[in-house]
């Protein structure tokens, strides 16, 4: 049967490393749960039970290509790859990052759309997939090295043409904040499943396909790609056709779309080997900052026109590439730099020029260099450092006990460090709300996958951020009713919020699935600038993801059923995942509200001290969502009616054990 | 044309066309691929399209090359051909391959400087970019290139470059 799917491959590869044995079963269908974050999330649930922890041989580290990878849909190069994350805090969690790459589409070409990998291999090991002949090899040699020297190597064993997947040693020696490496820097670099491959004794996995997708109706999958090309280059960030030059290149396979990624000489200081660096907005974030002329901060304004100017990182200009070459090869993820710097400069600030008895030379490159070794191989202090931003402050305590509160003092509002995400988002209202919502739900750095609600603050304007609902500009009430149903979802403050973070989530997850890039989908064109009036229809496409879809699969589906209840389906099941294994409840979505409060604002900036009209927000989203306002749980009406029934009944014991 | 010209471009009555290919230009999205596979095979596979995008990020020059069928004046993989399968298309020059007269035997891409023919994975014949000759709309690797007129284009023989 397999062998009939058309856009994806039909099957999943499953390796037990403890067994040393593979077997491959069929992928489930694609109407029910879309794809690659969606298969995640049912194997997460079925293999991933109560007690496991995130290096214990029995999670299951899950990679699936998207389902429009390879497909030749526009930006469509990207794999889900998804675990018991061991950044999450305070407790691990149920995380998914994405990237692009060739790896997606060389999984498809192999004939397979998952891999799930469970067990834990007794000595350093790597998988080898070539179409259909697999095997789990000895990685003895490899191991200790980093991820540009690991994929050499493996592509002089296994052709050029092979795709490889690899962690460094800070995946190797379980660091928080590991990443997955792929090429020079296409990572999975959030919730650092790095060092969840890593405790299964995995190196690298490497893959050669060299099958094909086959794709339903092919004229129309023309057609298709055609139009969504031209609504992309139209659409609301990055908008134009891609500028040629000879260092911008595609992160990723089939991205036909505009983008800031740029392919630059890297000098080599620290003798890599590795005369190339692929810089886009992450890892740039070396070179940024105060010393570099031109650095590009984090904009901008707040809503009273004053600029926040915010506490930059410590940009090195000259040796900036190589640090960002370095932690990719250490196998950590670009953005510890942006996040840290930002710690330690305050807490230099504050008079605390030494932890634990180190000096915070944090001007001093070779400082950073010395750092990431530490990290990734767990070093003297770096074994704390290695154990995530959160954690560390926690045993350290070196400065004011909520991490947010470095940022209070300069001014801004923001998420702080919640899940070890980004230091801060300057965003005027309502995306500050917007994001604070979304934080609260979710269980990484979710900003990656949901660019689309913020990419409409810039048509604000940030001097002239709107005070008042007369403020906001026309053509982004246009969009707000467009995509949310409502003006009012522009307005300053949190009227319809809970639509527009439901809206965004369904579509991470519909993008996450689908293999595309969240910085175009869904594809979203801009009303004229002057105001004036176009038909609603003109404003974009928003099912995009369903043009391509279903003139790649052949699958019939309702355009709308793929947010909802596709998506809604696997969102549910990823809180009940969380629900059940990690005691998940509305105390910790919670947890966010310091990160924005500041009592001494009653402007509108930042959440009151009793935070009440958060709270009464969160309760909205609950019941838009079908969950319950005590503890944020879907009801069991919910979890029947999106066909989750194992969930809704493991839910039920849950409530009866806690009486609720 | 020329009096002189070879005898198996007689059937030619436009100049030449080729593709032009600018690695500089280049994303590497391999968009090009996709589409030529789409096309040519409705099906999406490297080993089904007429041109090859390699992007090595790791080498030290030539990150990006494709490989393609340059449409030789002289076509060596004409004259070596036995079946007389390989034949210029009368408007644009590119040589094509009669899949009902090819036979498989891979002397084309022997000949080829480049070697450029590539058996069909499936079929028992060689296959190479024809420029989509037969298409009114030109070649649909340009088309669904991100960048066409820049990263990829058509040219005629004597250099001169078309949309």
């Amino acid at each position: 049967m397999s062998d009939l799917r058309c856009g994806y491959a039909g099957r999943t590869l499953k390796v037990d490393l403890s067994a040393g044995t593979t077997e491959t079963v069929e992928t489930p269908d694609p109407t029910r749960w879309l794809g690659s974050r969606g298969w995640n999330a049912l194997i997460g649930w079925d293999h991933v039970l109560p007690g496991v922890g995130p290096y214990d041989a029995e999670n299951h580290l899950v990679l699936s290509a998207g389902t429009l990878a390879g497909t030749g849909a526009p930006t469509a190069g990207r794999m889900t790859v998804s675990s018991l994350s061991p950044r999450g805090y305070p407790t691990p969690m149920w995380a998914s990052a994405t990237m692009g790459g060739y790896l997606a589409t060389e999984l498809k070409l192999a004939g397979f759309d998952t891999i799930d990998i469970y067990g834990q291999a007794n000595t350093p090991c790597y998988l080898l997939i070539e179409n259909d002949a697999i095997s789990v090899r000895d990685a003895r040699e490899l191991w200790g090295l980093g991820v540009y020297q690991t994929q050499r190597r493996l592509k002089e064993a296994h052709g050029a043409d092979c795709q490889i997947a690899a962690i460094g040693p800070a995946g190797e020696n379980r660091v928080r904040f590991a990443t997955i490496h792929h090429r020079l820097s296409n990572a999975i670099g959030n919730g650092g499943l790095g060092g969840v491959m890593g405790s299964k004794n995995l190196k690298a996995i490497v893959v050669r396909g060299t099958g094909r997708v086959r794709i339903a109706h092919p004229q129309r999958m023309l057609e298709a790609i055609q139009f969504v090309n031209q609504r992309i280059s139209t659409g609301l960030y990055y908008t134009g056709r891609p500028e040629p030059g000879p260092d911008v290149r595609a992160c990723s396979f089939g991205c036909t779309a505009r983008c800031h990624t740029r392919l630059r000489r890297s000098p080599d200081r620290y003798g890599l080997g590795v005369p190339w660096l692929m810089t886009s907005c992450v890892d740039g974030v070396w070179m940024r900052g105060e010393p570099a002329p031109g650095a590009m901060l984090y904009q901008g304004r707040d809503v009273h026109g004053q600029e926040l100017a915010i506490r930059s990182t410590r940009g090195f200009p000259e040796e900036g590439a190589d640090l960002t070459n370095l932690t990719n090869d250490l196998g950590i993820t670009n953005w510890v730099h942006h996040t840290w710097s930002h710690y330690l400069g305050a807490l230099r600030d504050m008079g605390i020029t030494e932890i634990a008895g180190q000096p915070l030379d944090i001007d001093d490159p070779d400082w950073w260099r010395r750092w990431l070794e530490d990290i990734a191989y767990r070093r003297g202090l770096g074994d704390d450092y290695a154990e995530g931003l959160s954690r560390f402050h926690d045993k350290h305590q070196p400065g004011p006990r909520y991490l947010a509160d470095f940022f209070e003092d300069a001014g801004s509002r923001g998420h702080g460090w919640h899940r070890e995400g980004r230091t801060m988002e300057r965003h005027p209202s309502p995306f500050w709300e917007h994001s604070a919502l979304l934080y609260a739900v979710s269980t990484r750095d979710v900003t990656p996958s949901t660019h689309g609600f913020f990419f409409l603050n810039p048509l604000y304007g940030y001097p002239e951020a709107p005070l008042t609902p007369e403020d906001v500009p026309a053509r982004l009430k246009q969009i707000a009713r467009v995509l949310y149903g409502s003006e009012e979802a522009a307005y300053p403050g949190t009227a319809c919020l809970e639509t527009v973070t439901m809206y965004h989530q369904h579509c991470a997850i519909l993008k996450d699935s689908m293999g595309v890039c969240d910085w175009k989908y869904p594809v979203v064109a801009l009303p004229p600038e002057d105001g004036s009036p176009v038909p609603d229809e003109t404003i974009g496409n928003v099912n995009a993801e369903w043009l391509l879809l279903e003139a790649a699969t052949g699958l019939e589906m309702d355009p709308d059923a793929l947010r909802r209840p596709a998506a809604e389906r696997v969102l549910n099941l990823e809180r009940c995942i969380e629900i059940r294994n990690n005691g998940r409840s509305r105390p910790l979505d919670e947890a966010v509200i310091p990160h924005y409060q500041w009592s001494d604002k009653t402007d509108g900036t930042h959440l009151s001290a009793d935070a009440d009209e958060f709270r009464d927000l969160l309760d909205r989203y609950y019941a838009l969502s079908g969950w319950d306002s005590t503890l944020g749980w879907p009801s069991d009406a919910k979890l029947r009616e999106l066909g989750l029934d194992s969930a809704a009944e493991t839910i039920a014991q849950l409530r009866q054990s806690a009486s609720v | 044309m020329t009096s002189t010209q070879p005898a198996h471009l007689s059937a030619v009555t436009a100049a030449i066309q080729r593709l032009a290919f600018s690695a500089d230009a280049c994303r590497a999205c391999r968009a090009c691929e996709m589409a030529c596979a789409l096309t040519r095979e409705g099906a999406v596979s490297p080993s089904l399209a007429r041109i090859r995008v390699r992007f090595d990020e790791f080498a030290a020059a030539s990150v990006v090359a494709a490989s393609y069928c340059l449409q030789c004046g002289d076509a060596p993989c004409m004259g070596a051909c036995p079946t007389g399968a390989m034949t210029r298309h009368p408007r644009t020059g590119a040589v094509m391959i009669d899949a009902e007269l090819c036979i498989g035997c891979m002397r084309c891409a022997k000949a080829c400087p480049w070697g450029v023919p590539q058996r069909h994975p499936d079929r028992r014949l060689a296959i190479k970019c024809d420029l989509c000759s037969d298409l009114p709309e030109g070649p649909a690797c340009v088309r669904y290139c991100p960048l066409a007129g820049e990263a990829l284009a058509v040219e005629t023989l004597d250099g001169e470059v078309g949309a």
